[in-house]
């Protein structure tokens, strides 16, 4: 009878012996958290379409934990952190994510797809109805990318990580990912599943905020549709073009991000039907699928136990926050500015987070008054969003690496 | 932290700046393209008056 350790057998649980005592209780932790992910995604009380693959990734990866060799434990997933490219031809070749996150997440691909999606799901006509109104919103609404940056140099962070978790304020999973990536590579995990985490509570958070911070009365101002004027197609295709051209020759290394938003504007606005079911469809869900799994499957434990977890949760809330208020604000200045004929609720809207913040704000407005209408001008604000917050993205890739 | 305050105040008023010439070149293409669409109505009816003003 060979000798054999049962435990060799199931490596999975002799890892969790074999290895650190914290990493092991962290791996159970995750695992656990995982399986809460899908039940809440499930559930539809976090957002199912990305928290069903990461809960997955998440608890399949700290479960699968095995000996790559006498010494060293590891998983088949993915290395996020192989930069010889010996080693990474090697990784490609054994592990199953490996050519997934290689070839379209560590490069921002896929942030670039997502945003290519939102661009062809996304109504811009209402941005061009109102530019200044829905562009001094989302000004105002940018409030926490720039207030926590200041804060996090505070607490610790240097200048990358702490642009990087601002970006967290812009509400906007694709452009936390490339600032990231381009910033603070090291911490582009824990930073990233900060970001969509909060994200998925926008939803359930940011109704109690308009509450508190806009009255009844306030919340319930019907607005004039009658103001908004007809775009057409071709206005918004010479829109596209020439924001999406101008942006990139000021900021280069955002212009991917514009590239892909701009494009996937005009491919709807052209009407190319063929293109415009293949990217709002595979390769917006697929994207998204894929950007899931990924997130779930990096976050195992040896990655995600850093100790600047705990202050990357505290930033990314703060900046969340101060982003909402700050939008409120906006909301405020232009009731002021037009003597009290504009709802501020829509000035959550400037939180980009494109569509849910623009539905909660219509969800509220119905609450106080059920005859009020402002999606449109909510839509408008949130577009405009999208494009601070990518003006402000490219500001710090660009700034941030200069200063010495 | 004083450089950290300084890019922040830097970085929020370039994307104010920004933004704002954003706004207004959306604006410049909305009035530039409605008044070429008013335009073009008056110079047909124009070049029409002349045609007929040849044929006299």
């Amino acid at each position: 009878m060979p000798d054999i350790n049962i435990l060799n057998l199931f490596q999975g649980i002799a890892t969790l012996v074999a290895g650190d005592g914290v990493i092991a209780i962290a791996r159970i932790v995750l695992i656990f958290t995982g399986m809460a992910l899908v039940y809440l995604g499930a559930k539809n009380i976090l957002e199912p379409l990305l928290m069903i693959p990461m809960g997955f990734g998440m608890a399949s990866v700290n479960a699968a934990v095995l000996f790559l060799s006498a010494d060293t434990m590891g998983t088949i997933f993915v290395d996020p952190m192989v930069s010889d490219p010996g080693q990474l031809m090697n990784m490609l070749q054994i592990d199953f994510l490996q050519p997934i996150y290689t070839l379209t997440f560590s490069n921002g691909l896929i942030a670039c797809f997502v945003f290519m999606g939102i661009g062809v799901i996304t109504e811009i006509g209402y941005v061009l109805a109102n530019p200044f109104s829905s562009m001094v919103i989302a000004i105002f609404a940018e409030l926490g990318t720039v207030a926590t940056f200041p804060i996090a140099v505070a607490m610790g962070l240097n200048y990358n990580e702490a642009a990087s978790i601002a970006m967290v304020g812009s509400a906007d999973g694709p452009m936390v990912l490339y600032t990231s990536l381009m910033l603070a590579k090291d911490l582009f995990v824990p930073i990233t599943i900060v970001a969509y985490l909060y994200l998925s509570l926008t939803y359930g958070g940011y109704p109690y905020f308009i509450r508190l911070l806009v009255p009844k009365k306030l919340r319930g101002i019907q607005m004039d549709l009658s103001k908004i004027p007809n775009v057409t197609a071709g206005e918004k295709i010479a829109f596209s073009i020439i924001t999406c051209t101008v942006l990139s020759l000021l900021f280069p290394v955002a212009a991917p991000l514009f590239l892909s938003f701009f494009l996937g504007v005009a491919i709807k606005e052209a009407g190319l039907k063929h293109y415009i079911s293949f990217i709002e469809g595979p390769l917006l869900y697929g994207s998204t699928f894929f950007l899931g799994l990924m997130l779930g499957v990096l976050c195992e434990a040896n990655t995600i136990m850093n100790p600047k977890i705990l202050i990357l949760l505290v930033l990314g809330i703060v900046s969340l926050v101060l982003s909402g208020i700050g939008g409120l604000i906006g909301g405020y200045l232009m009731y002021y500015i037009s003597k009290g004929k504009f709802n501020p609720v829509i000035g959550i809207a400037g939180v980009s987070c494109v569509p849910t913040t623009a539905k909660v704000a219509q969800k509220e407005v119905t609450m106080a008054n059920p005859y009020a209408i402002i999606l449109p001008y909510a839509i408008g604000a949130n577009i405009s969003g999208v494009i601070t917050s990518a003006i402000i993205a490219g500001i710090y890739v660009t700034l941030i690496p200069l200063i010495k | 932290m004083y450089t950290a305050i300084m890019v922040a105040l830097t970085v929020s008023l370039i994307g104010t700046v920004i933004s704002f010439l954003v706004a207004a070149l959306i604006k410049g293409i909305f009035v530039s393209i409605k008044l070429r669409r008013n335009m073009k109505p008056k110079l047909s009816q124009q070049s029409g008056t002349a045609c007929i003003a040849t044929k006299l």
